[in-house]
This record gives C-alpha cells, structure tokens and sequence, in this order.
C-alpha cells in the first residue's frame, strides 16, 4: 500500500506542478501585448527522492518558483539610453523654439540691420530731404524693435523652461515614491519566498520613466534596489523615497536641491538635464552674443553720429541715434531704444554744412566694418545664426542616433523578455498533456487501490 | 567594383556630362546630383543598420561606397553650369538631409568607439589603465589585441 501511495503522490505533484505551470503560461499570453511585462517561467525541480535499500525512488516534482526573464545588463543600457533621449528630446525642443527667432523673415534682425544700412545709403543721396531723414529714424526704430523681440523671446522661453524644470522635478518625486512604495512590496514578498516578478515589472517601467526625467544610477541588493542620481545624491534607498526640491535664487531662476544641497550643475542628462542646458547654458550664450551685437552696433552708430552735424548745422555732440547701452553690455539687446525722434537731429553732414553727406556715408560704411569681436554686423549675426542651427542640427542627430540604438536595444528586450504567443501555445499543450498523463496515473493508481481493496482473503 | 558602370540615372547623367564637350545642361546637372544624394542617402541607412548590427563588414562596404559617392558628387558639383540657378533648389534640401545622416553617422560611430574601448581596456587586464576614454580625439589608441 505504501508504495501506491507513493505513486498516487507522485502523480498529485505532476498534477499540481503542471497546473501552476499553465498558470504561468496564461499570465503570459494574457499579457502578451502589456508594455514593460517579463514572461515568466514556471521552475520545476525533482522532489528530494526517498531511499528504501537498495532502491532510490522519486517522489515527482515541485514547482520551485515561477521566475521572470529579464537581462539586468540589457535593462541599465536602456535606462541609460533613455536617459539620453529625455535630455536630447528637451533640448532639441528648446533649440528648434529658440531656431523661430532666427528664421530670415521681415522683421528678423539679420534684415533689419540690412534696411537700416540701405537707409543710410539713400540718405547720403539727398541728406536734406526730410522722408530720407524719417526713413532712417524708421529703420532704427524697426532695427531696434527687431533686437527687443528676439531678446524678449529669449526671455520668455528661459522662463517657460524655468517652469519646466520645476515640473520635472515634481514627477521625478512621484516616481521616487511610487518605486521606493514597489521596493516595499517586492522585498516583503521576496522575505516570505514569494515571487515579485510583477512588481519587479512595475518598479522596471517606473525606473525606464524616471530615467527620461533625471540621470538615474541604479544599485541593486540583494532583496532591494538603490537609486542616485549619477552624481550621487540618493533618490531612493530601499522602502525610503528622498525629495528634490526646486527652489528660486535671488534672481528668480529655479534650482534642483537633493537633501540641501544645490545639485543643478550636476545634473547631465534626462529631461532634467536638457531643461537645465537649454535654459543655463545654450540660451544665455545666445542671449550673451545678442547683447553683444545690440551694444556693438549701438555704440559704433552712436559715435559716428555724435561725430557729426545736424540738419541745422548743429554739432550733434549729444544727439545719440540709440539709448547708449548698458557699460557691461547685458541686457543690451532688451533695451536697445531710439534715442531722437527729430528726423532733423539725424547728423549727416560731416562738417556742419548744409548738404553734405560726409557723416551719412562714414555712418554706411560701418556695414563693412570688423566693429564686433573683428566682425562686420552682418557677419557677426550670421554667425549666431550659424551657431543656433549648428547645435541644433548637431543635437538633432545625437537624437536621431539615441532613438535608433534605443529602439534596437528595446527590440533586444523583447527577444528576451517579451512573450512570444507560438512559444506559449506550445507550452499549453505540453503542461496540458502533462497534467492529463499526471490524471491518468491517478486513475490507474486508484484502479490499483480498488483491486487491493476488493482483495479476498481466502 | 568601376561605380561608372552601374546603369543608374545619376551616373547615366554624370556620364553624359563627363562625355559631353559641350556646357553641361541644368537638368542632366540636377538629375545626376539629386541621383547621387540619393544613393549616399540609401548607403547611409544601410551603414547605420550595419553599425547597429556590429557588421564590420557591412559597414567597410557602406563606407567604401560613400567614398566612391561622394567623389563621383564631387566631379558633378565641379561642372554646376550656373551659380543661381532656381531649379537647383531642390538640391540643398536633399543635401540637407544627407548632412542629417552624416551626423547620425557620426554619432553612432562615436558609441561604437566607446565600446570598442571598453572592450579594449577589458582585453587589457588588470594592467589597464582606467583613465579617460580616448572617444573624442584622433586617432585611436593602439589595439592590445594580438593579431
């Protein structure tokens, strides 16, 4: 009898094993198409045999665990990958905004400053005539407007990115506490022996959304996972989630704080990261060679005119064309502003009389002149043009090159983790015919068992 | 492999161009340019699919084409009949887009690099040294591998 009953167990485990097995391969198929899933492998193990001398005899078999498959080298690539698109998405977007205000179009500065050396020049024709005289006044006003625009947008969009970070740094906390609230919940199943593996996929696509956010570092122990960013300051530690903080310097820009302290330099890449070099380093430089040509041109323009002589004959010695900008140059492009109306205080004549078109002229020639950083206006303007679409262009491609070796690092994953639907149905008829055959040695023990019972002892 | 002897439409025009004595026609120009930018274009995405494969030989026959390509736009760019012409707007456009792939390229080239180092520096040992990637600057590091 003992031995029927070994066999009747045996074939229970078979049952119970190839049950759970099928359990693992619905899970799959159920979740065939559900993004960041890891399919899952039922574990099945011999149980420990039992030795009755001189025979060894098994006892059938345990499903040990139902584990995930997942590539923990494949899984940090992508983060870090995705890491790179966030940051080369955000600057991109800044770039291509920032790109508008540098189009050619009328009212760009590169054609302004084009209409305003062809005023002078007309000018120089007839330096008397009053409508030449307003034409120039006009193509300053427009010249300066044109520079008011282009900086004010500048502005503007710093501090659209400025809200921006502030944004991203409240998701990256929501993430951060959603995965420290997954380390809880994988680690006390994982203390009982349990399988986390569906957790462990939610806490995987969390950690893949924070990447795109922030430069994530991961750590793994043992039961748990630690997350900095990659220069260290702790996002979570285990159960533990810590906070950024964003929080305004003296001239209102917003900075990123981990734990006090100021981390905005550090951070390099996720979305974060191509916010913060948009807004603190490719927009200010513009901003900088704006201000740089506003107070270049404005000062060049500004001495040839008080140089000269008005229409009354009148030295201009205090009549500049533009609001003298700032000593330091900051701020120069924002403020630019005509500084007369009087179309008659224009000082075109080079020696106070009547007619002459001397000043006018030296006024033109400064078209032509190396006056910014040994550049002509003109040319020192297409070079900030160049600038903007060369970095854009540049981080365009970078983007580009990201997207491709992402999306084939992706492809990978699903290689490995992925559920392929043919595989599965395989595995359901295998774990359905091993639970039929586990069925029938149960019927066959049974009918074993009743003839032992229904034994006469005669 | 003679790149004049594929039938192509732009080599067709180039060798139309090159035979003919006489000035260049506007459109043979444009046909055999915009041809050429095309293929460049084809090569580079079947270099980067190369280069994402880890195809090295793909990639050296990718590479090699580009060379013949941009030779062969070269010598058709040399005989451009006029400077201004407006049917040629199309060209900077599909350069445009040849310039967008070069950069990918080079991008993806620059990644390549990187791990070929890392392999490099792990090939060495516990005698290499651990300092900076040697990715941005010409020309690489010699290879510790013994033929």
């Amino acid at each position: 009898m003992s031995g029927l009953n070994a066999s009747l167990s045996a074939a229970l485990s078979g049952l119970s094993a190839a049950q759970g097995a099928l359990e693992a391969t619905t899970n799959n198929v159920a979740n065939a198409n559900t993004p960041g899933y890891s399919r899952q492998v039922p574990v099945l193990v011999s149980s420990d045999p039992i030795v009755i001398d001189p025979l060894t005899l098994g006892t059938g078999v345990t499903l040990k665990s139902i584990e995930s498959i997942r590539d923990v080298i494949l899984e940090s690539r992508i983060q870090q990958e995705t890491q790179g698109q966030g940051q080369l998405d955000a600057l991109v977007s800044a770039l291509q905004q920032t790109q508008i205000n540098f189009t050619t179009s009328s009212g760009d500065i590169g054609t302004a400053i084009s209409k305003f050396f062809n005023s002078v020049n007309q000018l120089s024709t007839n330096p008397t005539d009053l409508s030449l005289r307003q034409g120039v006044l006009t193509a300053a006003g427009n010249l300066a407007s044109a520079f008011n625009i282009t900086a004010n947008n500048l502005s503007i969009q710093r501090g659209n990115l400025d809200q921006s970070v502030v944004q991203t740094v409240s998701r990256v906390n929501i993430l951060t506490q959603q995965i420290a609230r997954l380390n809880a919940q994988i680690a006390n199943l994982q203390n009982v022996g349990e399988t986390a593996g569906t957790f462990i996929d939610q806490r995987t696509s969390l950690i893949d959304q924070l990447s795109s956010l922030v430069d994530v570092s991961v750590i793994r122990n043992e039961n748990s996972l630690t997350l900095t960013t990659s220069n260290g300051a702790p996002l979570v530690a285990g159960q533990q989630s810590f906070l950024l903080d964003a929080q305004p310097d003296a001239s209102g820009v917003q900075h990123v704080f981990a734990q006090g302290t100021d981390i905005t330099a550090e951070i390099a890449s996720g979305q974060l990261g191509g916010l913060l070099q948009a807004r603190d380093l490719q927009i200010p430089s513009i901003q900088a060679r704006l201000d740089t040509l506003a107070a270049g041109f404005a000062n060049a323009v500004n001495a040839v005119q008080t140089a000269g002589f008005d229409l009354n004959g009148n030295p201009a010695t205090l009549a500049d064309l533009f609001s003298p900008p700032p000593l330091s140059g900051v701020g120069a492009a924002a403020s630019l502003s005509l500084a007369i109306t009087d179309p008659a205080l224009l000082a075109a004549s080079s020696d106070g009389t009547v007619g002459s078109n001397g000043n006018a002229e030296v006024m033109y020639a400064i078209r032509n002149q190396a006056i910014i950083s040994g550049q002509s206006p003109t040319d020192y303007y297409s070079g900030i043009v160049f600038n903007v679409g060369n970095v854009t262009a540049d981080a365009t491609a970078e983007q580009s090159a990201t997207s491709l070796v992402l999306r084939q690092l992706n492809d990978q994953r699903s290689s490995v983790s992925g559920v392929s639907l043919d595989e599965e149905a395989a595995n359901m008829v295998r774990f359905q015919q091993a639970y039929a055959a586990s069925a029938q040695v149960v019927s066959t023990v049974n009918s074993m068992m009743q003839t032992v019972i229904n034994m006469k002892v005669s | 492999m003679n790149p004049m002897t594929s039938n192509t439409p732009a080599r067709t025009a180039l060798a139309s161009l090159r035979n003919d004595r006489t000035p260049a026609g506007a459109e043979d120009f444009r046909l055999a340019a915009l041809g050429l930018l095309a293929e460049l274009e084809s090569s580079f995405l079947a270099s980067q699919k190369a280069l994402l494969a880890l195809d090295a030989a793909g990639l050296e026959s990718c590479t090699g084409e580009q060379i013949r390509l941009s030779e062969l736009l070269r010598a058709v760019l040399a005989q451009k009949p006029s400077a201004d012409s407006p049917q040629f707007l199309d060209l900077p456009v599909a350069a445009r887009g040849v310039l967008h792939l070069t950069l990918v390229q080079a991008s993806l080239l620059r990644r390549a690099r990187r791990s070929v180092n890392l392999v490099s520096h792990l090939l060495k040992g516990p005698g290499a040294l651990y300092g900076p990637l040697h990715s941005e600057s010409w020309p690489l590091p010699e290879c510790p591998i013994e033929p």
